[in-house]
């Protein structure tokens, strides 16, 4: 299954905009592209504006999703965001940072909201 | 939304008014704290955060700014999680803010949402009293030590929910209950330092009796095994009962130095170790914290083998033995401690310990002995009021089966003198003993007949006294006479007050 990682996220990051869409959340971006690196999936709900970082495992052998967003990966999601916020002139909402976690055997997503905070 | 939560901070032993300013804003999820806070409020966002999400509240997706005024004074301890968290719920509506305002709210928030104890609470409420603060909330931990305070609803809560109750609704909880003061310190001290169990030793017993009457300084010489420390050790089980005011002025200091279990029920007695150093002993570090003379305030400091205190370290002592207070000045701030403490010290006379013994021969030169008794100087003596021998103990003595004098039936008559003291002394403020009399009331308070000045006066030409020597001397005669419940000093007091200047007289000559 495992041609490269490129596909082994996108279809990580497929699975997590469905169950997003599924708990009501309105997809504003995937794959969006900034200076400081890549947001996987800008959402909306409720007035809040939502980055997510998807990261996807099929074993927990190189350790689990959760721990591979490192504190540089954070920075870099919060820099993004704030480019991403610039560029569409919507400085001021509320933002809130979500990792979602799928395991790729079963198919299973573990959403963590307000995982990262500066 | 913007909320305010009042609350308190301190500078030395006075506390001053702080209003936490809470404003949570839309945009990226920051929390930033403003005001000088130290590094244990900066870390109060983890406690905060936590002890709200887990008490099932909501922690804001917004940016959070909180500000502690006014902003040019230094904040530390970890006493403003509470007022953080309640500013926190208030700013997100979560809590009804109409009441937040009309309490001073302090305390430390574990994890998950128990109050903590917190240090320095006890002044922080007598100020905001002062100033016409009427209500509080205060962590359980610290209920006893504020028992006292008069005029004040304190309420003393064991957890963030029980606080948001509160806010909500006055009617379920009761303030602490107000304590009415009970001086009596019977059966506070453990038996084994019972001045019963000194065997012989009667003058040495009685200058010790004369020098806590008085709050008088003394200084005990004598070979090893005299009994010197045990002597001192007993100190406490004859020491006068606590007024109201000495137990505030002594809780107070305890409050801020966290050395304080429930509120004071009896005087300290502080022996630090003769390794000590002389920023623990006056008082310091960045914060000026208090140091162990002013933890012995209204009580004893007990320095063993005073000799063997590094130089630098007893001269630091000198100022306050006169003042009753000692000024730190650091960088951050500088605070006057009260430091009226009585100085209880032993040494040995030489070397080798048997200097003026009746039975035991002195093996050391006359230059070993100089050098020993030079290690002291001359000023730090002049401040000590009562030096007296003690001897080793008659073989008769220790043998006997009789118990001496037991400390109960002498703190009886220490206490008859100091109430005459404080009577006299009333009018007086911060002053509660002889020791502590000034050049007013030496004068007012010391008059001599003619005969008793005659012999002073023959004395202070012979023995070649200083002021200071002489001001000591009407003071410890004045409480000589105030154990013999006599209105004024005749001359045997004055003869027995000069009979403790051993010192000037034998070693010093």
């Amino acid at each position: 299954m495992r041609q490269n990682n490129r596909a082994v996220g996108n279809y990580g990051e497929n699975i997590v905009a469905k169950y997003l869409k599924k708990h009501r959340y309105k997809i504003l971006e995937r794959n969006y592209n900034t200076p400081y690196g890549e947001i996987d999936i800008v959402a909306y709900k409720k007035g809040i504006t939502v980055f997510v970082e998807v990261k996807s495992r099929s074993s927990d052998v190189y350790g689990t999703g959760r721990e591979a967003v490192t504190a540089t990966k954070q920075r870099h999601l919060v820099r993004s965001a704030e480019y991403y916020l610039v560029a569409n002139n919507s400085y001021g909402v509320a933002v809130r940072f979500d990792v979602a976690e799928v395991n790729l055997l079963d198919q299973s997503v573990t959403y963590i909201e307000d995982a990262v905070r500066m | 939304m913007l909320s305010k939560v009042y609350s308190y901070g301190l500078k030395g032993l006075e506390g001053y008014p702080i209003e936490i300013e809470v404003d949570i804003h839309h945009g990226m999820p920051t929390y930033d704290i403003v005001g000088l806070a130290d590094a244990a409020i900066k870390e109060s966002k983890e406690r905060v955060r936590s002890a709200l999400k887990n008490n099932g509240f909501q922690y804001p997706v917004a940016a959070t700014v909180v500000n502690l005024a006014p902003a040019d004074t230094k904040k530390e301890g970890s006493c403003y999680d509470l007022p953080i968290a309640v500013g926190i719920l208030a700013a997100t509506s979560q809590l009804a803010s109409t009441t937040v305002k009309d309490y001073i709210i302090l305390g430390e928030l574990s994890l998950n949402g128990e109050l903590r104890k917190i240090n320095g609470i006890l002044p922080m409420l007598i100020s905001a009293r002062q100033q016409g603060a009427t209500k509080a909330i205060v962590p359980l931990g610290n209920a006893e030590e504020l028992q006292y305070i008069e005029g004040m609803q304190i309420y003393a809560l064991s957890n963030l929910v029980e606080v948001t109750q509160l806010l909500g609704n006055t009617e379920k909880y009761q303030p602490v209950a107000l304590k009415h003061w009970n001086s009596s310190t019977d059966n506070v001290y453990s038996a084994d330092c019972d001045m019963k169990y000194i065997k012989g030793q009667f003058a040495a017993k009685r200058a010790m009796e004369i020098a806590v009457a008085g709050g008088h300084n003394i200084l005990l010489i004598g070979p090893p095994g005299a009994g010197k420390t045990m002597l001192a050790r007993a100190v406490p089980s004859i020491m006068p009962d606590l007024t109201f005011d000495e137990a505030l002025e002594i809780a107070k200091i305890h409050s801020i130095a966290g050395t304080l279990d429930g509120f004071v029920d009896r005087r300290p007695f502080r022996s630090p170790h003769h390794t000590a150093s002389a920023v623990s002993l006056t008082g310091g570090g960045s914060k000026s914290r208090p140091g162990e003379i002013s933890l012995a305030h209204n009580g004893v400091l007990f320095l063993d083998e005073l000799p063997e205190y590094p130089r630098h370290t007893l001269e630091t002592l000198r100022q306050p033995l006169e003042d009753g207070v000692i000024t730190v000045a650091r960088s951050a701030l500088t605070v006057t401690y009260p430091a009226n403490f009585m100085l209880v010290a032993s040494m040995n006379p030489c070397p080798c310990g048997n200097y003026g013994s009746s039975t035991q021969v002195c093996k050391c030169s006359a230059s070993q002995i100089h050098n020993y008794l030079s290690k002291l100087s001359g000023p730090l003596l002049d401040r000590i009021d009562l030096h007296v021998e003690v001897d080793s103990v008659d073989y008769k003595d220790l043998q006997t089966e009789q118990l001496s004098e037991s400390s109960d039936t002498v703190r009886q008559r220490v206490n008859v003198a100091r109430s005459i003291q404080t009577q006299r002394l009333k009018d007086v403020a911060h002053i509660h003993c002889n020791a502590h009399m000034g050049n007013a009331e030496i004068k007012k308070y010391c008059k001599l007949d003619n005969r008793s000045s005659q012999l002073l006066e023959d004395s202070f030409r012979k023995l070649n006294l200083s002021a200071r020597a002489y001001n000591r001397i009407l003071k410890v005669a004045r409480t000589i006479a105030d154990l013999d419940q006599q209105q004024d000093i005749s001359v045997q007091h004055i003869a027995e007050a000069l009979q403790y200047r051993s010192l000037d007289r034998k070693y010093r000559a």
